[in-house]
């Protein structure tokens, strides 16, 4: 049995019409979910806006409530319990935002900011100071930031102290959404580095939310591609990097600048996501898809096994990627696009 | 930028770092606190807004002499003296006096202890039950919400005038009536207020955030999201003691608050207007004791209004 | 390079892709560009003696931290700037004049009609209250005295040429309506509707998901080549700098410390802060799991600047760096760089 079990989870949200007769409209922001993390893991969600991502962590650490499926921790289901079990299983989950000025309360002091959660473990309203001192050490803060409010502090700072008010409930997973995002990139992995160190520490085991392939790639196990509200692959990071079996993946590695990254030859992915009231049929990616067929536009493509531990949503993704590696001749190195015009870094 | 003790050929040449050793974070300094005491800073704030700091400075001269009218007042407010009728202003009465002879100027010193009681007290109801009232309302939406959405919307539409005529009917008109009828006309408009800054804040990241620590929905609205709110709310009190005021003295310029003989502003002004072609200072003094009162705390409340502007709120 | 004596104390250095072999005149010439905000005794330096040329269809990458001065040099060129910022001395030569020197009447001719910008976030920079082709005409007919139907017939062949789908009616939507990458797209179809010569982009897609600012990135070369037009694309991500520039200036307080073709900056920079920044490229660094920072924080200096900009930050700083203010010096073909141990690393190196 996983730590975390999440199955079939879904979200629609409806969107009432004041006036006309039409039915009413409805995004499904999170359509049918389900995978699993092991204790101690990182597993990794990533895709652009408006795939769901933020939902699912919403849904996971309990802000939104999920319109079907169950989230269970360690076998027990998030749907059954009521009152104080309740909040005890809740609180096993915790949350590090995006945005680190706004997720943090303007007219709270860091000291109030740590003393919400610790009041409500076992030390009491009254934590003793070094209850404080043990979580921001554990994040690398000085004490003299207790006093500080959030427009005092650099945006890695405030992110640490998100980091440790997380950390004050003792929780036994975190949620990261978008954690590094909004710092500057040598900032980033140095906040990187702090979760790595910490989950080691407290044997935590972690979700890691980002748009970003550098971050997922550094910190995740485990990661699994959405897409309009669908997992559409999943896999180790070894195995997804190495070699991504759907085309949408295969995009998404493409898309972003790196050393070595010349646009001679090369055209980007067309068209923009669909509207979520209305997905295409069959297929969610089949309109950007360039191996898109008859099968894609009509039924939609379950997620199987591809490899043990790799999974796919794709009709045709044995096809497709016999055909690149035939292409780029041999084993495909790295992330590349059929027209592989990968330079050497020192070119 | 090279590591501990490193060569400089390049990134490419240095060897890995061992995480064990601990992340390092640059972005460790703090800024400084300003040095001056917050005194020093209020002062300077102050300063820089004269028309506020005037009506800051006009309200507490006039709740100071409220409360030590006894001390400063030439003469006992309630005493008559016929021989001395509808006198003008004089050394001897500084601002005349009335029609039983009465000093004016004591009286109207007087006069702003009732004005000042009623309105506070009315004012003080109005935050206590209808800022929490409307917080609440805010935050759990629902039927809850338009339930009391619906009930402030019908007590909106009583004019405040047929409100204190209503209850004077039922309680018999005295300063007692005349709190229940303000206070009930401003919780509804108190509320309100308060459930639009709730609106704004309840989206915030840091309530959600809140939410997942598992804080109480008492500790959220009043704790977290409160003191963010305060800015609105706190203009809203002082606007709001404003239009009281003035309420108040309307009502008992129509007889429906405190009962004569008690020096109350807008009852001398009901008793002057027989005599205003006669002797017009009669009116003159409680009028501007009004005018002057309304106008500072309207000055206090567009001051705090642009204290409480986010532009200008991190220039310390 | 002569330095001007009159402020003596701002420097000046000019590097020129002239002095590399070019030999046509380039479009836009910048020289000794200086922007200080307030008063001369405080006055905060913000842009410190900037010269660098631009060639016709050439793209040139502006890359440093926020706050370093690349966007106030990008508004100087349009001459943008508000008070208390003010030109404390330079040249903008563009197309033979100096764009410094001419009225504001003429610089209306220029804006929009020569040069163009294109700022960083596509939902402020359009107006809610009109639909897109109501502001695609407005910004024709500024500087075109030609009729409503012919300007709204124009504005849809630029829509079809900045790639969005079903123009004639996408002309009738109103922003909100349209996707970040839409907006995105039409502020793009405003910026080329009268083919400027120059196209300034600010950050153009640092708010857009990874596969639409690819879109964007390949849209706006595709139009550059095709319209022969040059562009300055300012940017804190060198990864995309590189992807769409042929020449990168790496900006740091104000100052410019390196300048090469993209390729030599990323794969052979010379200045300590630009190795620092490729260094702290995920790509480089993060693979090995290696952490690069680059300690401190960005300064603001004021008129006198008698040490290296970088000092406080170099982790390779010798006594003489704090002695004296160096110059932007030549380093190789098309590669000058701001560092007086420029020659050192090469000669240790032995590599390149």
């Amino acid at each position: 049995m996983a730590f975390i079990e999440i199955e079939h989870l879904v979200k629609h949200y409806t969107a009432q019409r004041l006036f006309g007769r039409h039915a009413p409209r409805t995004v499904r922001a999170v359509d049918d979910v389900s995978f699993s993390i092991d204790v101690g893991h990182t597993f990794g969600l990533v895709g652009e806006s408006g795939c769901g991502k933020s939902t699912l962590a919403r849904m996971l650490v309990g802000v939104v409530a999920p319109t079907r499926g169950d989230i269970r921790f360690e076998g027990r289901s998030i749907r059954g319990p009521r009152g104080a079990e309740r909040a005890a299983l809740r609180r096993q989950v915790q949350v590090v935002f995006q945005d680190p000025y706004s997720s943090l309360n303007p007219s709270f002091t860091v000291r109030t900011v740590l003393w919400e959660g610790l009041r409500q473990t076992a030390g009491g309203r009254h934590a003793p100071r070094s209850a404080y001192l043990e979580l921001l050490d554990m994040v690398g803060l000085p004490s003299a930031v207790l006093d500080r409010y959030p427009y005092e502090l650099s945006g890695g700072q405030r992110q640490r102290v998100s980091i440790a008010r997380a950390l004050s409930v003792r929780p036994r997973f975190i949620v990261a959404d978008e954690p590094v995002s909004a710092l500057d990139v040598s900032l980033q992995a140095q906040i990187l580095n702090l979760l790595i160190g910490i989950q080691r520490e407290l044997s935590l085991t972690y979700l890691v939310i980002s748009h970003d392939l550098n971050v997922i790639r550094y910190i995740c196990d485990e990661v699994a591609v959405m897409y309009l509200g669908k997992i559409v692959e999943q896999a180790s990071t070894a195995a997804l990097f190495a070699a991504p079996q759907h085309p949408y993946t295969q995009v998404l590695m493409d898309a972003a600048p790196r050393p070595g990254w010349s646009m001679a030859g090369w055209r980007p992915l067309q068209g923009e996501l669909p509207s979520p009231f209305n997905p295409p049929p069959g297929c969610r990616f089949n309109p950007r898809c360039m191996w898109a067929q008859e099968v894609c536009r009509t039924t939609e493509p379950p997620l199987r096994i591809l490899h043990p531990t790799h999974l796919c949503a794709c009709h045709r993704a044995e096809e497709i990627n016999d055909a690149r590696v035939t292409v780029a001749g041999g084993g495909t190195t790295g992330h590349g696009s059929v027209k592989e015009q990968h330079q050497d870094r020192k070119g | 930028m090279t590591l501990r003790g490193e060569d400089t050929n390049g990134p490419e040449a240095a060897p890995a770092m061992a995480l064990a050793e601990g992340p390092l974070f640059t972005d460790d300094s703090l800024p400084i606190r300003p040095t001056r005491s917050g005194l020093a800073r209020a002062l300077t704030t102050l300063r820089r807004w004269p028309s506020f700091t005037m009506g800051l400075a006009v309200v507490v001269l006039i709740v100071l002499a409220a409360a030590g009218a006894p001390l400063i007042s030439p003469y006992d407010p309630n005493v008559p003296n016929f021989a001395q009728v509808l006198q003008g202003p004089s050394w001897q009465h500084l601002f005349g006096t009335d029609d039983l002879g009465r000093d004016m100027l004591t009286r109207v010193i007087y006069g702003a202890r009732y004005s000042l009681g009623i309105s506070g007290t009315a004012v003080g109801l109005a935050t206590l039950i209808g800022i929490p009232l409307g917080l609440f309302a805010g935050y759990v939406g629902g039927v809850f919400d338009a339930v009391v959405g619906r009930v402030s919307d019908a007590l909106f539409a009583f004019p405040a005038v047929l409100m204190a005529i209503a209850i004077a009917a039922m309680l018999g008109p005295s300063a007692r009536s005349a709190v229940i009828a303000l206070a009930l006309i401003a919780i509804p408009e108190f509320s309100r207020v308060a459930r639009g800054a709730m609106l704004v804040e309840r989206e915030g990241t840091y309530v959600e955030v809140s939410r997942t620590l598992g804080s109480s929905w008492a500790f959220i609205i009043f704790r977290a999201i409160l003191p963010n709110a305060l800015g609105p709310l706190l203009v809203l009190i002082s606007l709001g003691f404003a239009n009281i005021v003035l309420n108040e003295a309307a009502l008992t310029f129509l007889g429906l608050g405190a009962q004569p003989p008690v020096p109350e502003w807008g009852a001398m002004l009901s008793v002057a207007r027989r005599y205003i072609v006669s002797a017009p200072y009669f009116a003159l003094f409680p009028g501007l004791a009004i005018c002057l009162l309304v106008f500072a705390f309207n000055l206090v409340g567009d001051g705090v209004r642009d204290l409480m502007d986010p532009r200008q709120r991190r220039r310390s | 390079m002569a330095k001007r004596t009159s402020r003596q104390e701002y420097g000046s250095a000019h590097w020129s892709a002239a002095e590399s072999g070019r030999p046509e005149a380039p479009l836009l010439d910048v020289r000794d560009l200086t922007v200080a905000y307030g008063a001369d005794d405080q006055a905060v330096v913000a842009v410190r003696a900037v010269s660098f040329t631009l060639q016709h269809g050439a793209v040139l990458g502006l890359v440093g931290e926020s706050g370093c001065g690349k966007t106030t040099t990008a508004l100087t060129l349009l001459r943008l700037l508000r008070p208390p910022a003010r030109v404390v001395q330079g040249q903008i030569g563009f197309r033979g004049a100096d764009l410094l020197l001419q009225s504001d009447r003429d610089m209306e001719q220029v804006r929009g009609n020569r040069i163009s910008l294109i700022f960083q976030n596509p939902m402020t920079s359009l107006n809610p209250t009109y639909t897109i082709g109501a502001q695609i005409v407005e910004a024709i007919r500024a500087h075109r005295r030609i009729g409503g139907a012919e300007a709204w017939a124009r504005a849809t062949e630029l829509m079809t040429m900045v790639g969005i789908p079903d123009g004639p009616e996408r002309l009738r939507a109103y922003p909100h309506e349209l996707s970040g990458g839409q907006r995105q797209r039409a502020i793009i179809a405003m910026a080329i509707a009268l083919e400027p010569d120059l196209v300034i982009a600010d950050e153009p897609t640092t708010a857009l998901d990874v596969t639409i600012q690819a879109q964007i990135l390949w849209l706006l070369t595709d139009l550059k080549n095709r319209l022969g037009m040059s562009m300055i694309y300012i940017t804190h991500d060198l990864n995309v700098a590189a992807s769409i520039c042929d020449h990168i200036a790496v900006i740091y307080a104000g100052e410019i410390v390196e300048i090469a073709a993209a390729r030599q900056i990323l794969g052979n920079p010379s200045h300590p802060y630009t190795r620092g920044l490729v260094a702290s490229l995920p790509e480089t660094s993060w693979r090995e799991r290696m952490v690069h920072p680059i300690k401190g924080h960005p300064p603001i200096y004021g008129r006198t600047l008698t040490h290296c900009p970088f000092a406080p930050r170099c982790a390779e700083v010798i006594d003489r760096c704090w002695q004296e203010h160096p110059a932007l010096l030549p380093l190789g073909a098309e590669h000058a760089v701001r560092c007086i141990r420029r020659g050192e690393r090469e000669a240790d190196d032995g590599v390149h």
